[in-house]
């Protein structure tokens, strides 16, 4: 019996020594349903009226003011001047879970599988050409090329580890609870060149500052700001996390490949942090630890949004997959422009009025409903709800939806090349990747184990 | 999964057939009661939050969407309904009660209590999954349905539980 076999065991026994064999629940169901059924019609009746009447209201507001027009005809998202990316930069890696772990698959433009990778890959650079494994005696670095295990970098050993790496790929920082430490690696050098004892607690999200380093954050239950000489890491300051949003950064958790939530602004002092709680974007000055600033964008449901940030770092586009909108943040200036409805699924009345009725959701991780073209002129966004919507492609300069590529298509997560040539769509069930080109000509389609679940896209994304 | 109601049934408990309405439930009490087991550890309250659950679902089945499978609908709302059940204050009073005293002689044993304890320190969320895939022994494709979540998320928290539970459980037993 293997270890998840017994835990297994064991949960059925404790838990079955509680519960006991069911009991009869329908008679006493029954009983309550009673009272319920003359009321059905009239209630449901209200409910509709209700929605139909915020739906009025709402409807022309939105149409009138942000409903975008779509243009008939081919669109192409192929960028003006050609974009050099680096080995293995263009292919896919898409993330599935089999009975014997994680499975990491590369599929490069032609549809061609290139690789595999048995490890739970965590990270893929920013320029997207290496990915990421860590485990207690250290990381392991695959080539984006083909899959292969370049090397093996030893850590002192941890028990859960959550890695970061620097904005330009050069660092990765190891924040774990058991020991409590943080580690640098310089991957450059091929080794870890830094270790600090932080105390307790200290487990959360590592955030690399400076092009040397210079500063080592961790988010977590409290913040906690490093300095590194080159040589050493030392505390240099500390406090209370709780006024920082979801009790630290959002890195996506283990796997969870929706890329980042964060980023860290031009002036190295200004962090900006997207929440998938509550839609909340945060300024939070580096310096002094404190919040300078805060814009909630509201949505629908928790964890329905995509954050993207544009190449330059100072646009973060917040796309809610569940209903289309887009709403774009000036981080440079702290504002919100004009929220835009750009993508959702097929147009259904009903369903709409259904959304409005659902039950708000605990979810999490972060999703992958929009990407931005590497020449950051394109927005693709896919529909939510695992309706078919197809991909919706909005020209970011002046935020028009211009074409719709796979419109019957129920599609869940996307992914745009490094040298905007290639899309890569993932379906809703999961268990196809298509690839397109940037026509939206589909080049192939590539079946997938069934429990796939999304890209592992790079940092820089 | 293969638990799409029969859309007829479904179009008749809409119109209002209780009985219909039944028959699509009854196959559902006893992983809903198991849940509710799993994540509230009391027979009593896991009873009345499948009850609950049921005359909620009775009320709601208007959004169950055409086709969409039952089972992670309904066990949907007796998640909901258990966290619900757990944030009032009431609980917080039991919660503080370490070994009730109505449990089985099988349950006495301290692996069972450390196992027992240890579910409870999980946070909500990483209870709903690791008692799905546990104990009910669902996939995690359904498992991410019933907690609303996307697939990655579950399995992140289903780790991160078992990590935790591990720790947790490894602790117990050496302070033991």
């Amino acid at each position: 019996m293997n270890q998840e076999e017994s835990l297994r065991a064991e949960i059925h026994q404790t838990l079955d020594a509680i519960g006991g064999p069911t009991p009869a629940l329908l008679p006493a169901i029954s009983v309550r349903l009673r009272p319920v059924s003359p009321r059905r019609p009239l209630v449901a009746f209200g409910r509709l009226a209700a929605a139909l009447a915020i739906a009025l209201v709402v409807g022309t507001v939105v149409f009138s003011m942000h409903r975008a027009r779509i243009s008939p005809g081919p669109v192409s998202t192929s960028p003006t001047n050609p974009i050099s990316a680096g080995p293995g930069a263009n292919i896919a890696w898409v993330t599935s879970q089999t009975i014997h772990g994680d499975t990491v698959t590369g599929v490069d433009g032609t549809g061609r599988v290139v690789g595999r990778i048995n490890a739970p890959v965590e990270l893929r650079s920013p320029d997207g050409t290496h990915l990421y494994a860590i485990v207690n005696s250290g990381i392991d670095i695959f080539s984006a090329i083909d899959g292969h295990k370049e090397r093996t970098i030893p850590l002192i050993a941890f028990d859960t580890g959550v890695p970061m790496l620097s904005s330009d790929g050069r660092y990765l920082a190891v924040s774990s609870g058991s020991p409590a430490m943080l580690q640098l690696v310089d991957l450059t050098l091929g080794r870890a060149i830094a270790s600090i004892d932080v105390g307790v607690p200290t487990f959360g999200t590592p955030l690399i500052v400076g092009a040397q380093a210079q500063h080592v954050y961790i988010f977590g239950q409290t913040v906690v700001k490093l300095a590194f000489d080159g040589s050493t890491l030392h505390l240099e300051q500390r406090v209370n996390g709780s006024a920082f949003p979801c009790a630290g950064l959002v890195a996506g958790g283990v796997n969870s490949a929706g890329g980042l939530a964060f980023r860290v602004l031009a002036d190295n002092r200004t962090l900006v942090a997207f929440c998938p709680m509550d839609g909340r974007v945060t300024w939070y000055d580096l310096e002094g630890l404190t919040v300078k600033h805060e814009i909630v964008v509201g949505q629908q449901n928790p964890f329905w949004v995509t954050p993207v940030f544009a190449a330059d770092g100072n646009t973060l586009y917040l796309h809610e997959s569940g209903t289309g909108a887009l709403h774009v943040i000036d981080l440079v200036h702290e504002t919100a422009g004009k929220s835009t409805k750009v993508a959702m699924a097929r147009w259904n009345f009903l369903s709409w009025l259904g959304s409005l009725l659902v039950t708000p959701a605990y979810a999490g991780g972060i999703p992958r409903s929009a990407a931005v073209s590497p020449d950051g002129n394109w927005l693709y966004a896919v529909g939510g709800f695992g309706a078919p919507g197809g991909l919706s492609l909005v020209h970011l300069p002046d935020a028009t939806v211009r074409g719709r590529w796979l419109a019957d298509q129920a599609l869940d997560s996307v992914l745009a090349s490094a040298d905007g040539r290639t899309v890569y769509v993932l379906t809703a069930s999961g268990k196809e990747l298509l690839v397109l080109r940037a026509d939206g000509s589909q080049l192939a389609k590539v079946a997938l184990p069934a429990n796939t679940y999304g890209f592992i896209v790079p940092t820089s994304s | 999964m293969e638990h799409a109601a029969d859309p007829d049934v479904v179009q008749d408990a809409r119109r209002g057939s209780e009985a219909a309405f039944t028959s699509m439930l009854q196959p559902l009490l006893e992983p809903a009661y198991r849940l509710a087991v799993g994540m509230l550890q009391d027979r009593s309250l896991a009873e009345d939050a499948v009850q609950e659950a049921a005359v909620k679902a009775w009320r709601r089945l208007d959004q169950l969407r055409e086709g969409a499978e039952i089972r992670p609908w309904f066990l949907g709302i007796v998640a909901n309904e258990c966290r619900t059940t757990r944030r009032g204050r009431w609980w917080q009073v039991l919660k503080t009660d370490p070994v009730r005293t109505a449990q089985a002689p099988e349950e006495q044993s301290a692996q069972g209590i450390d196992l027992r304890n240890a579910l409870k320190r999980l946070n909500q969320e990483q209870r709903l999954v690791v008692v799905l895939y546990f104990y009910l022994d669902l996939p995690l494709q359904e498992i991410a349905g019933i907690a609303g979540a996307s697939y990655a998320a579950v399995r992140g928290r289903l780790y991160r539980g078992i990590r935790e539970l591990k720790a947790d459980f490894a602790m117990s037993e050496a302070e033991g």
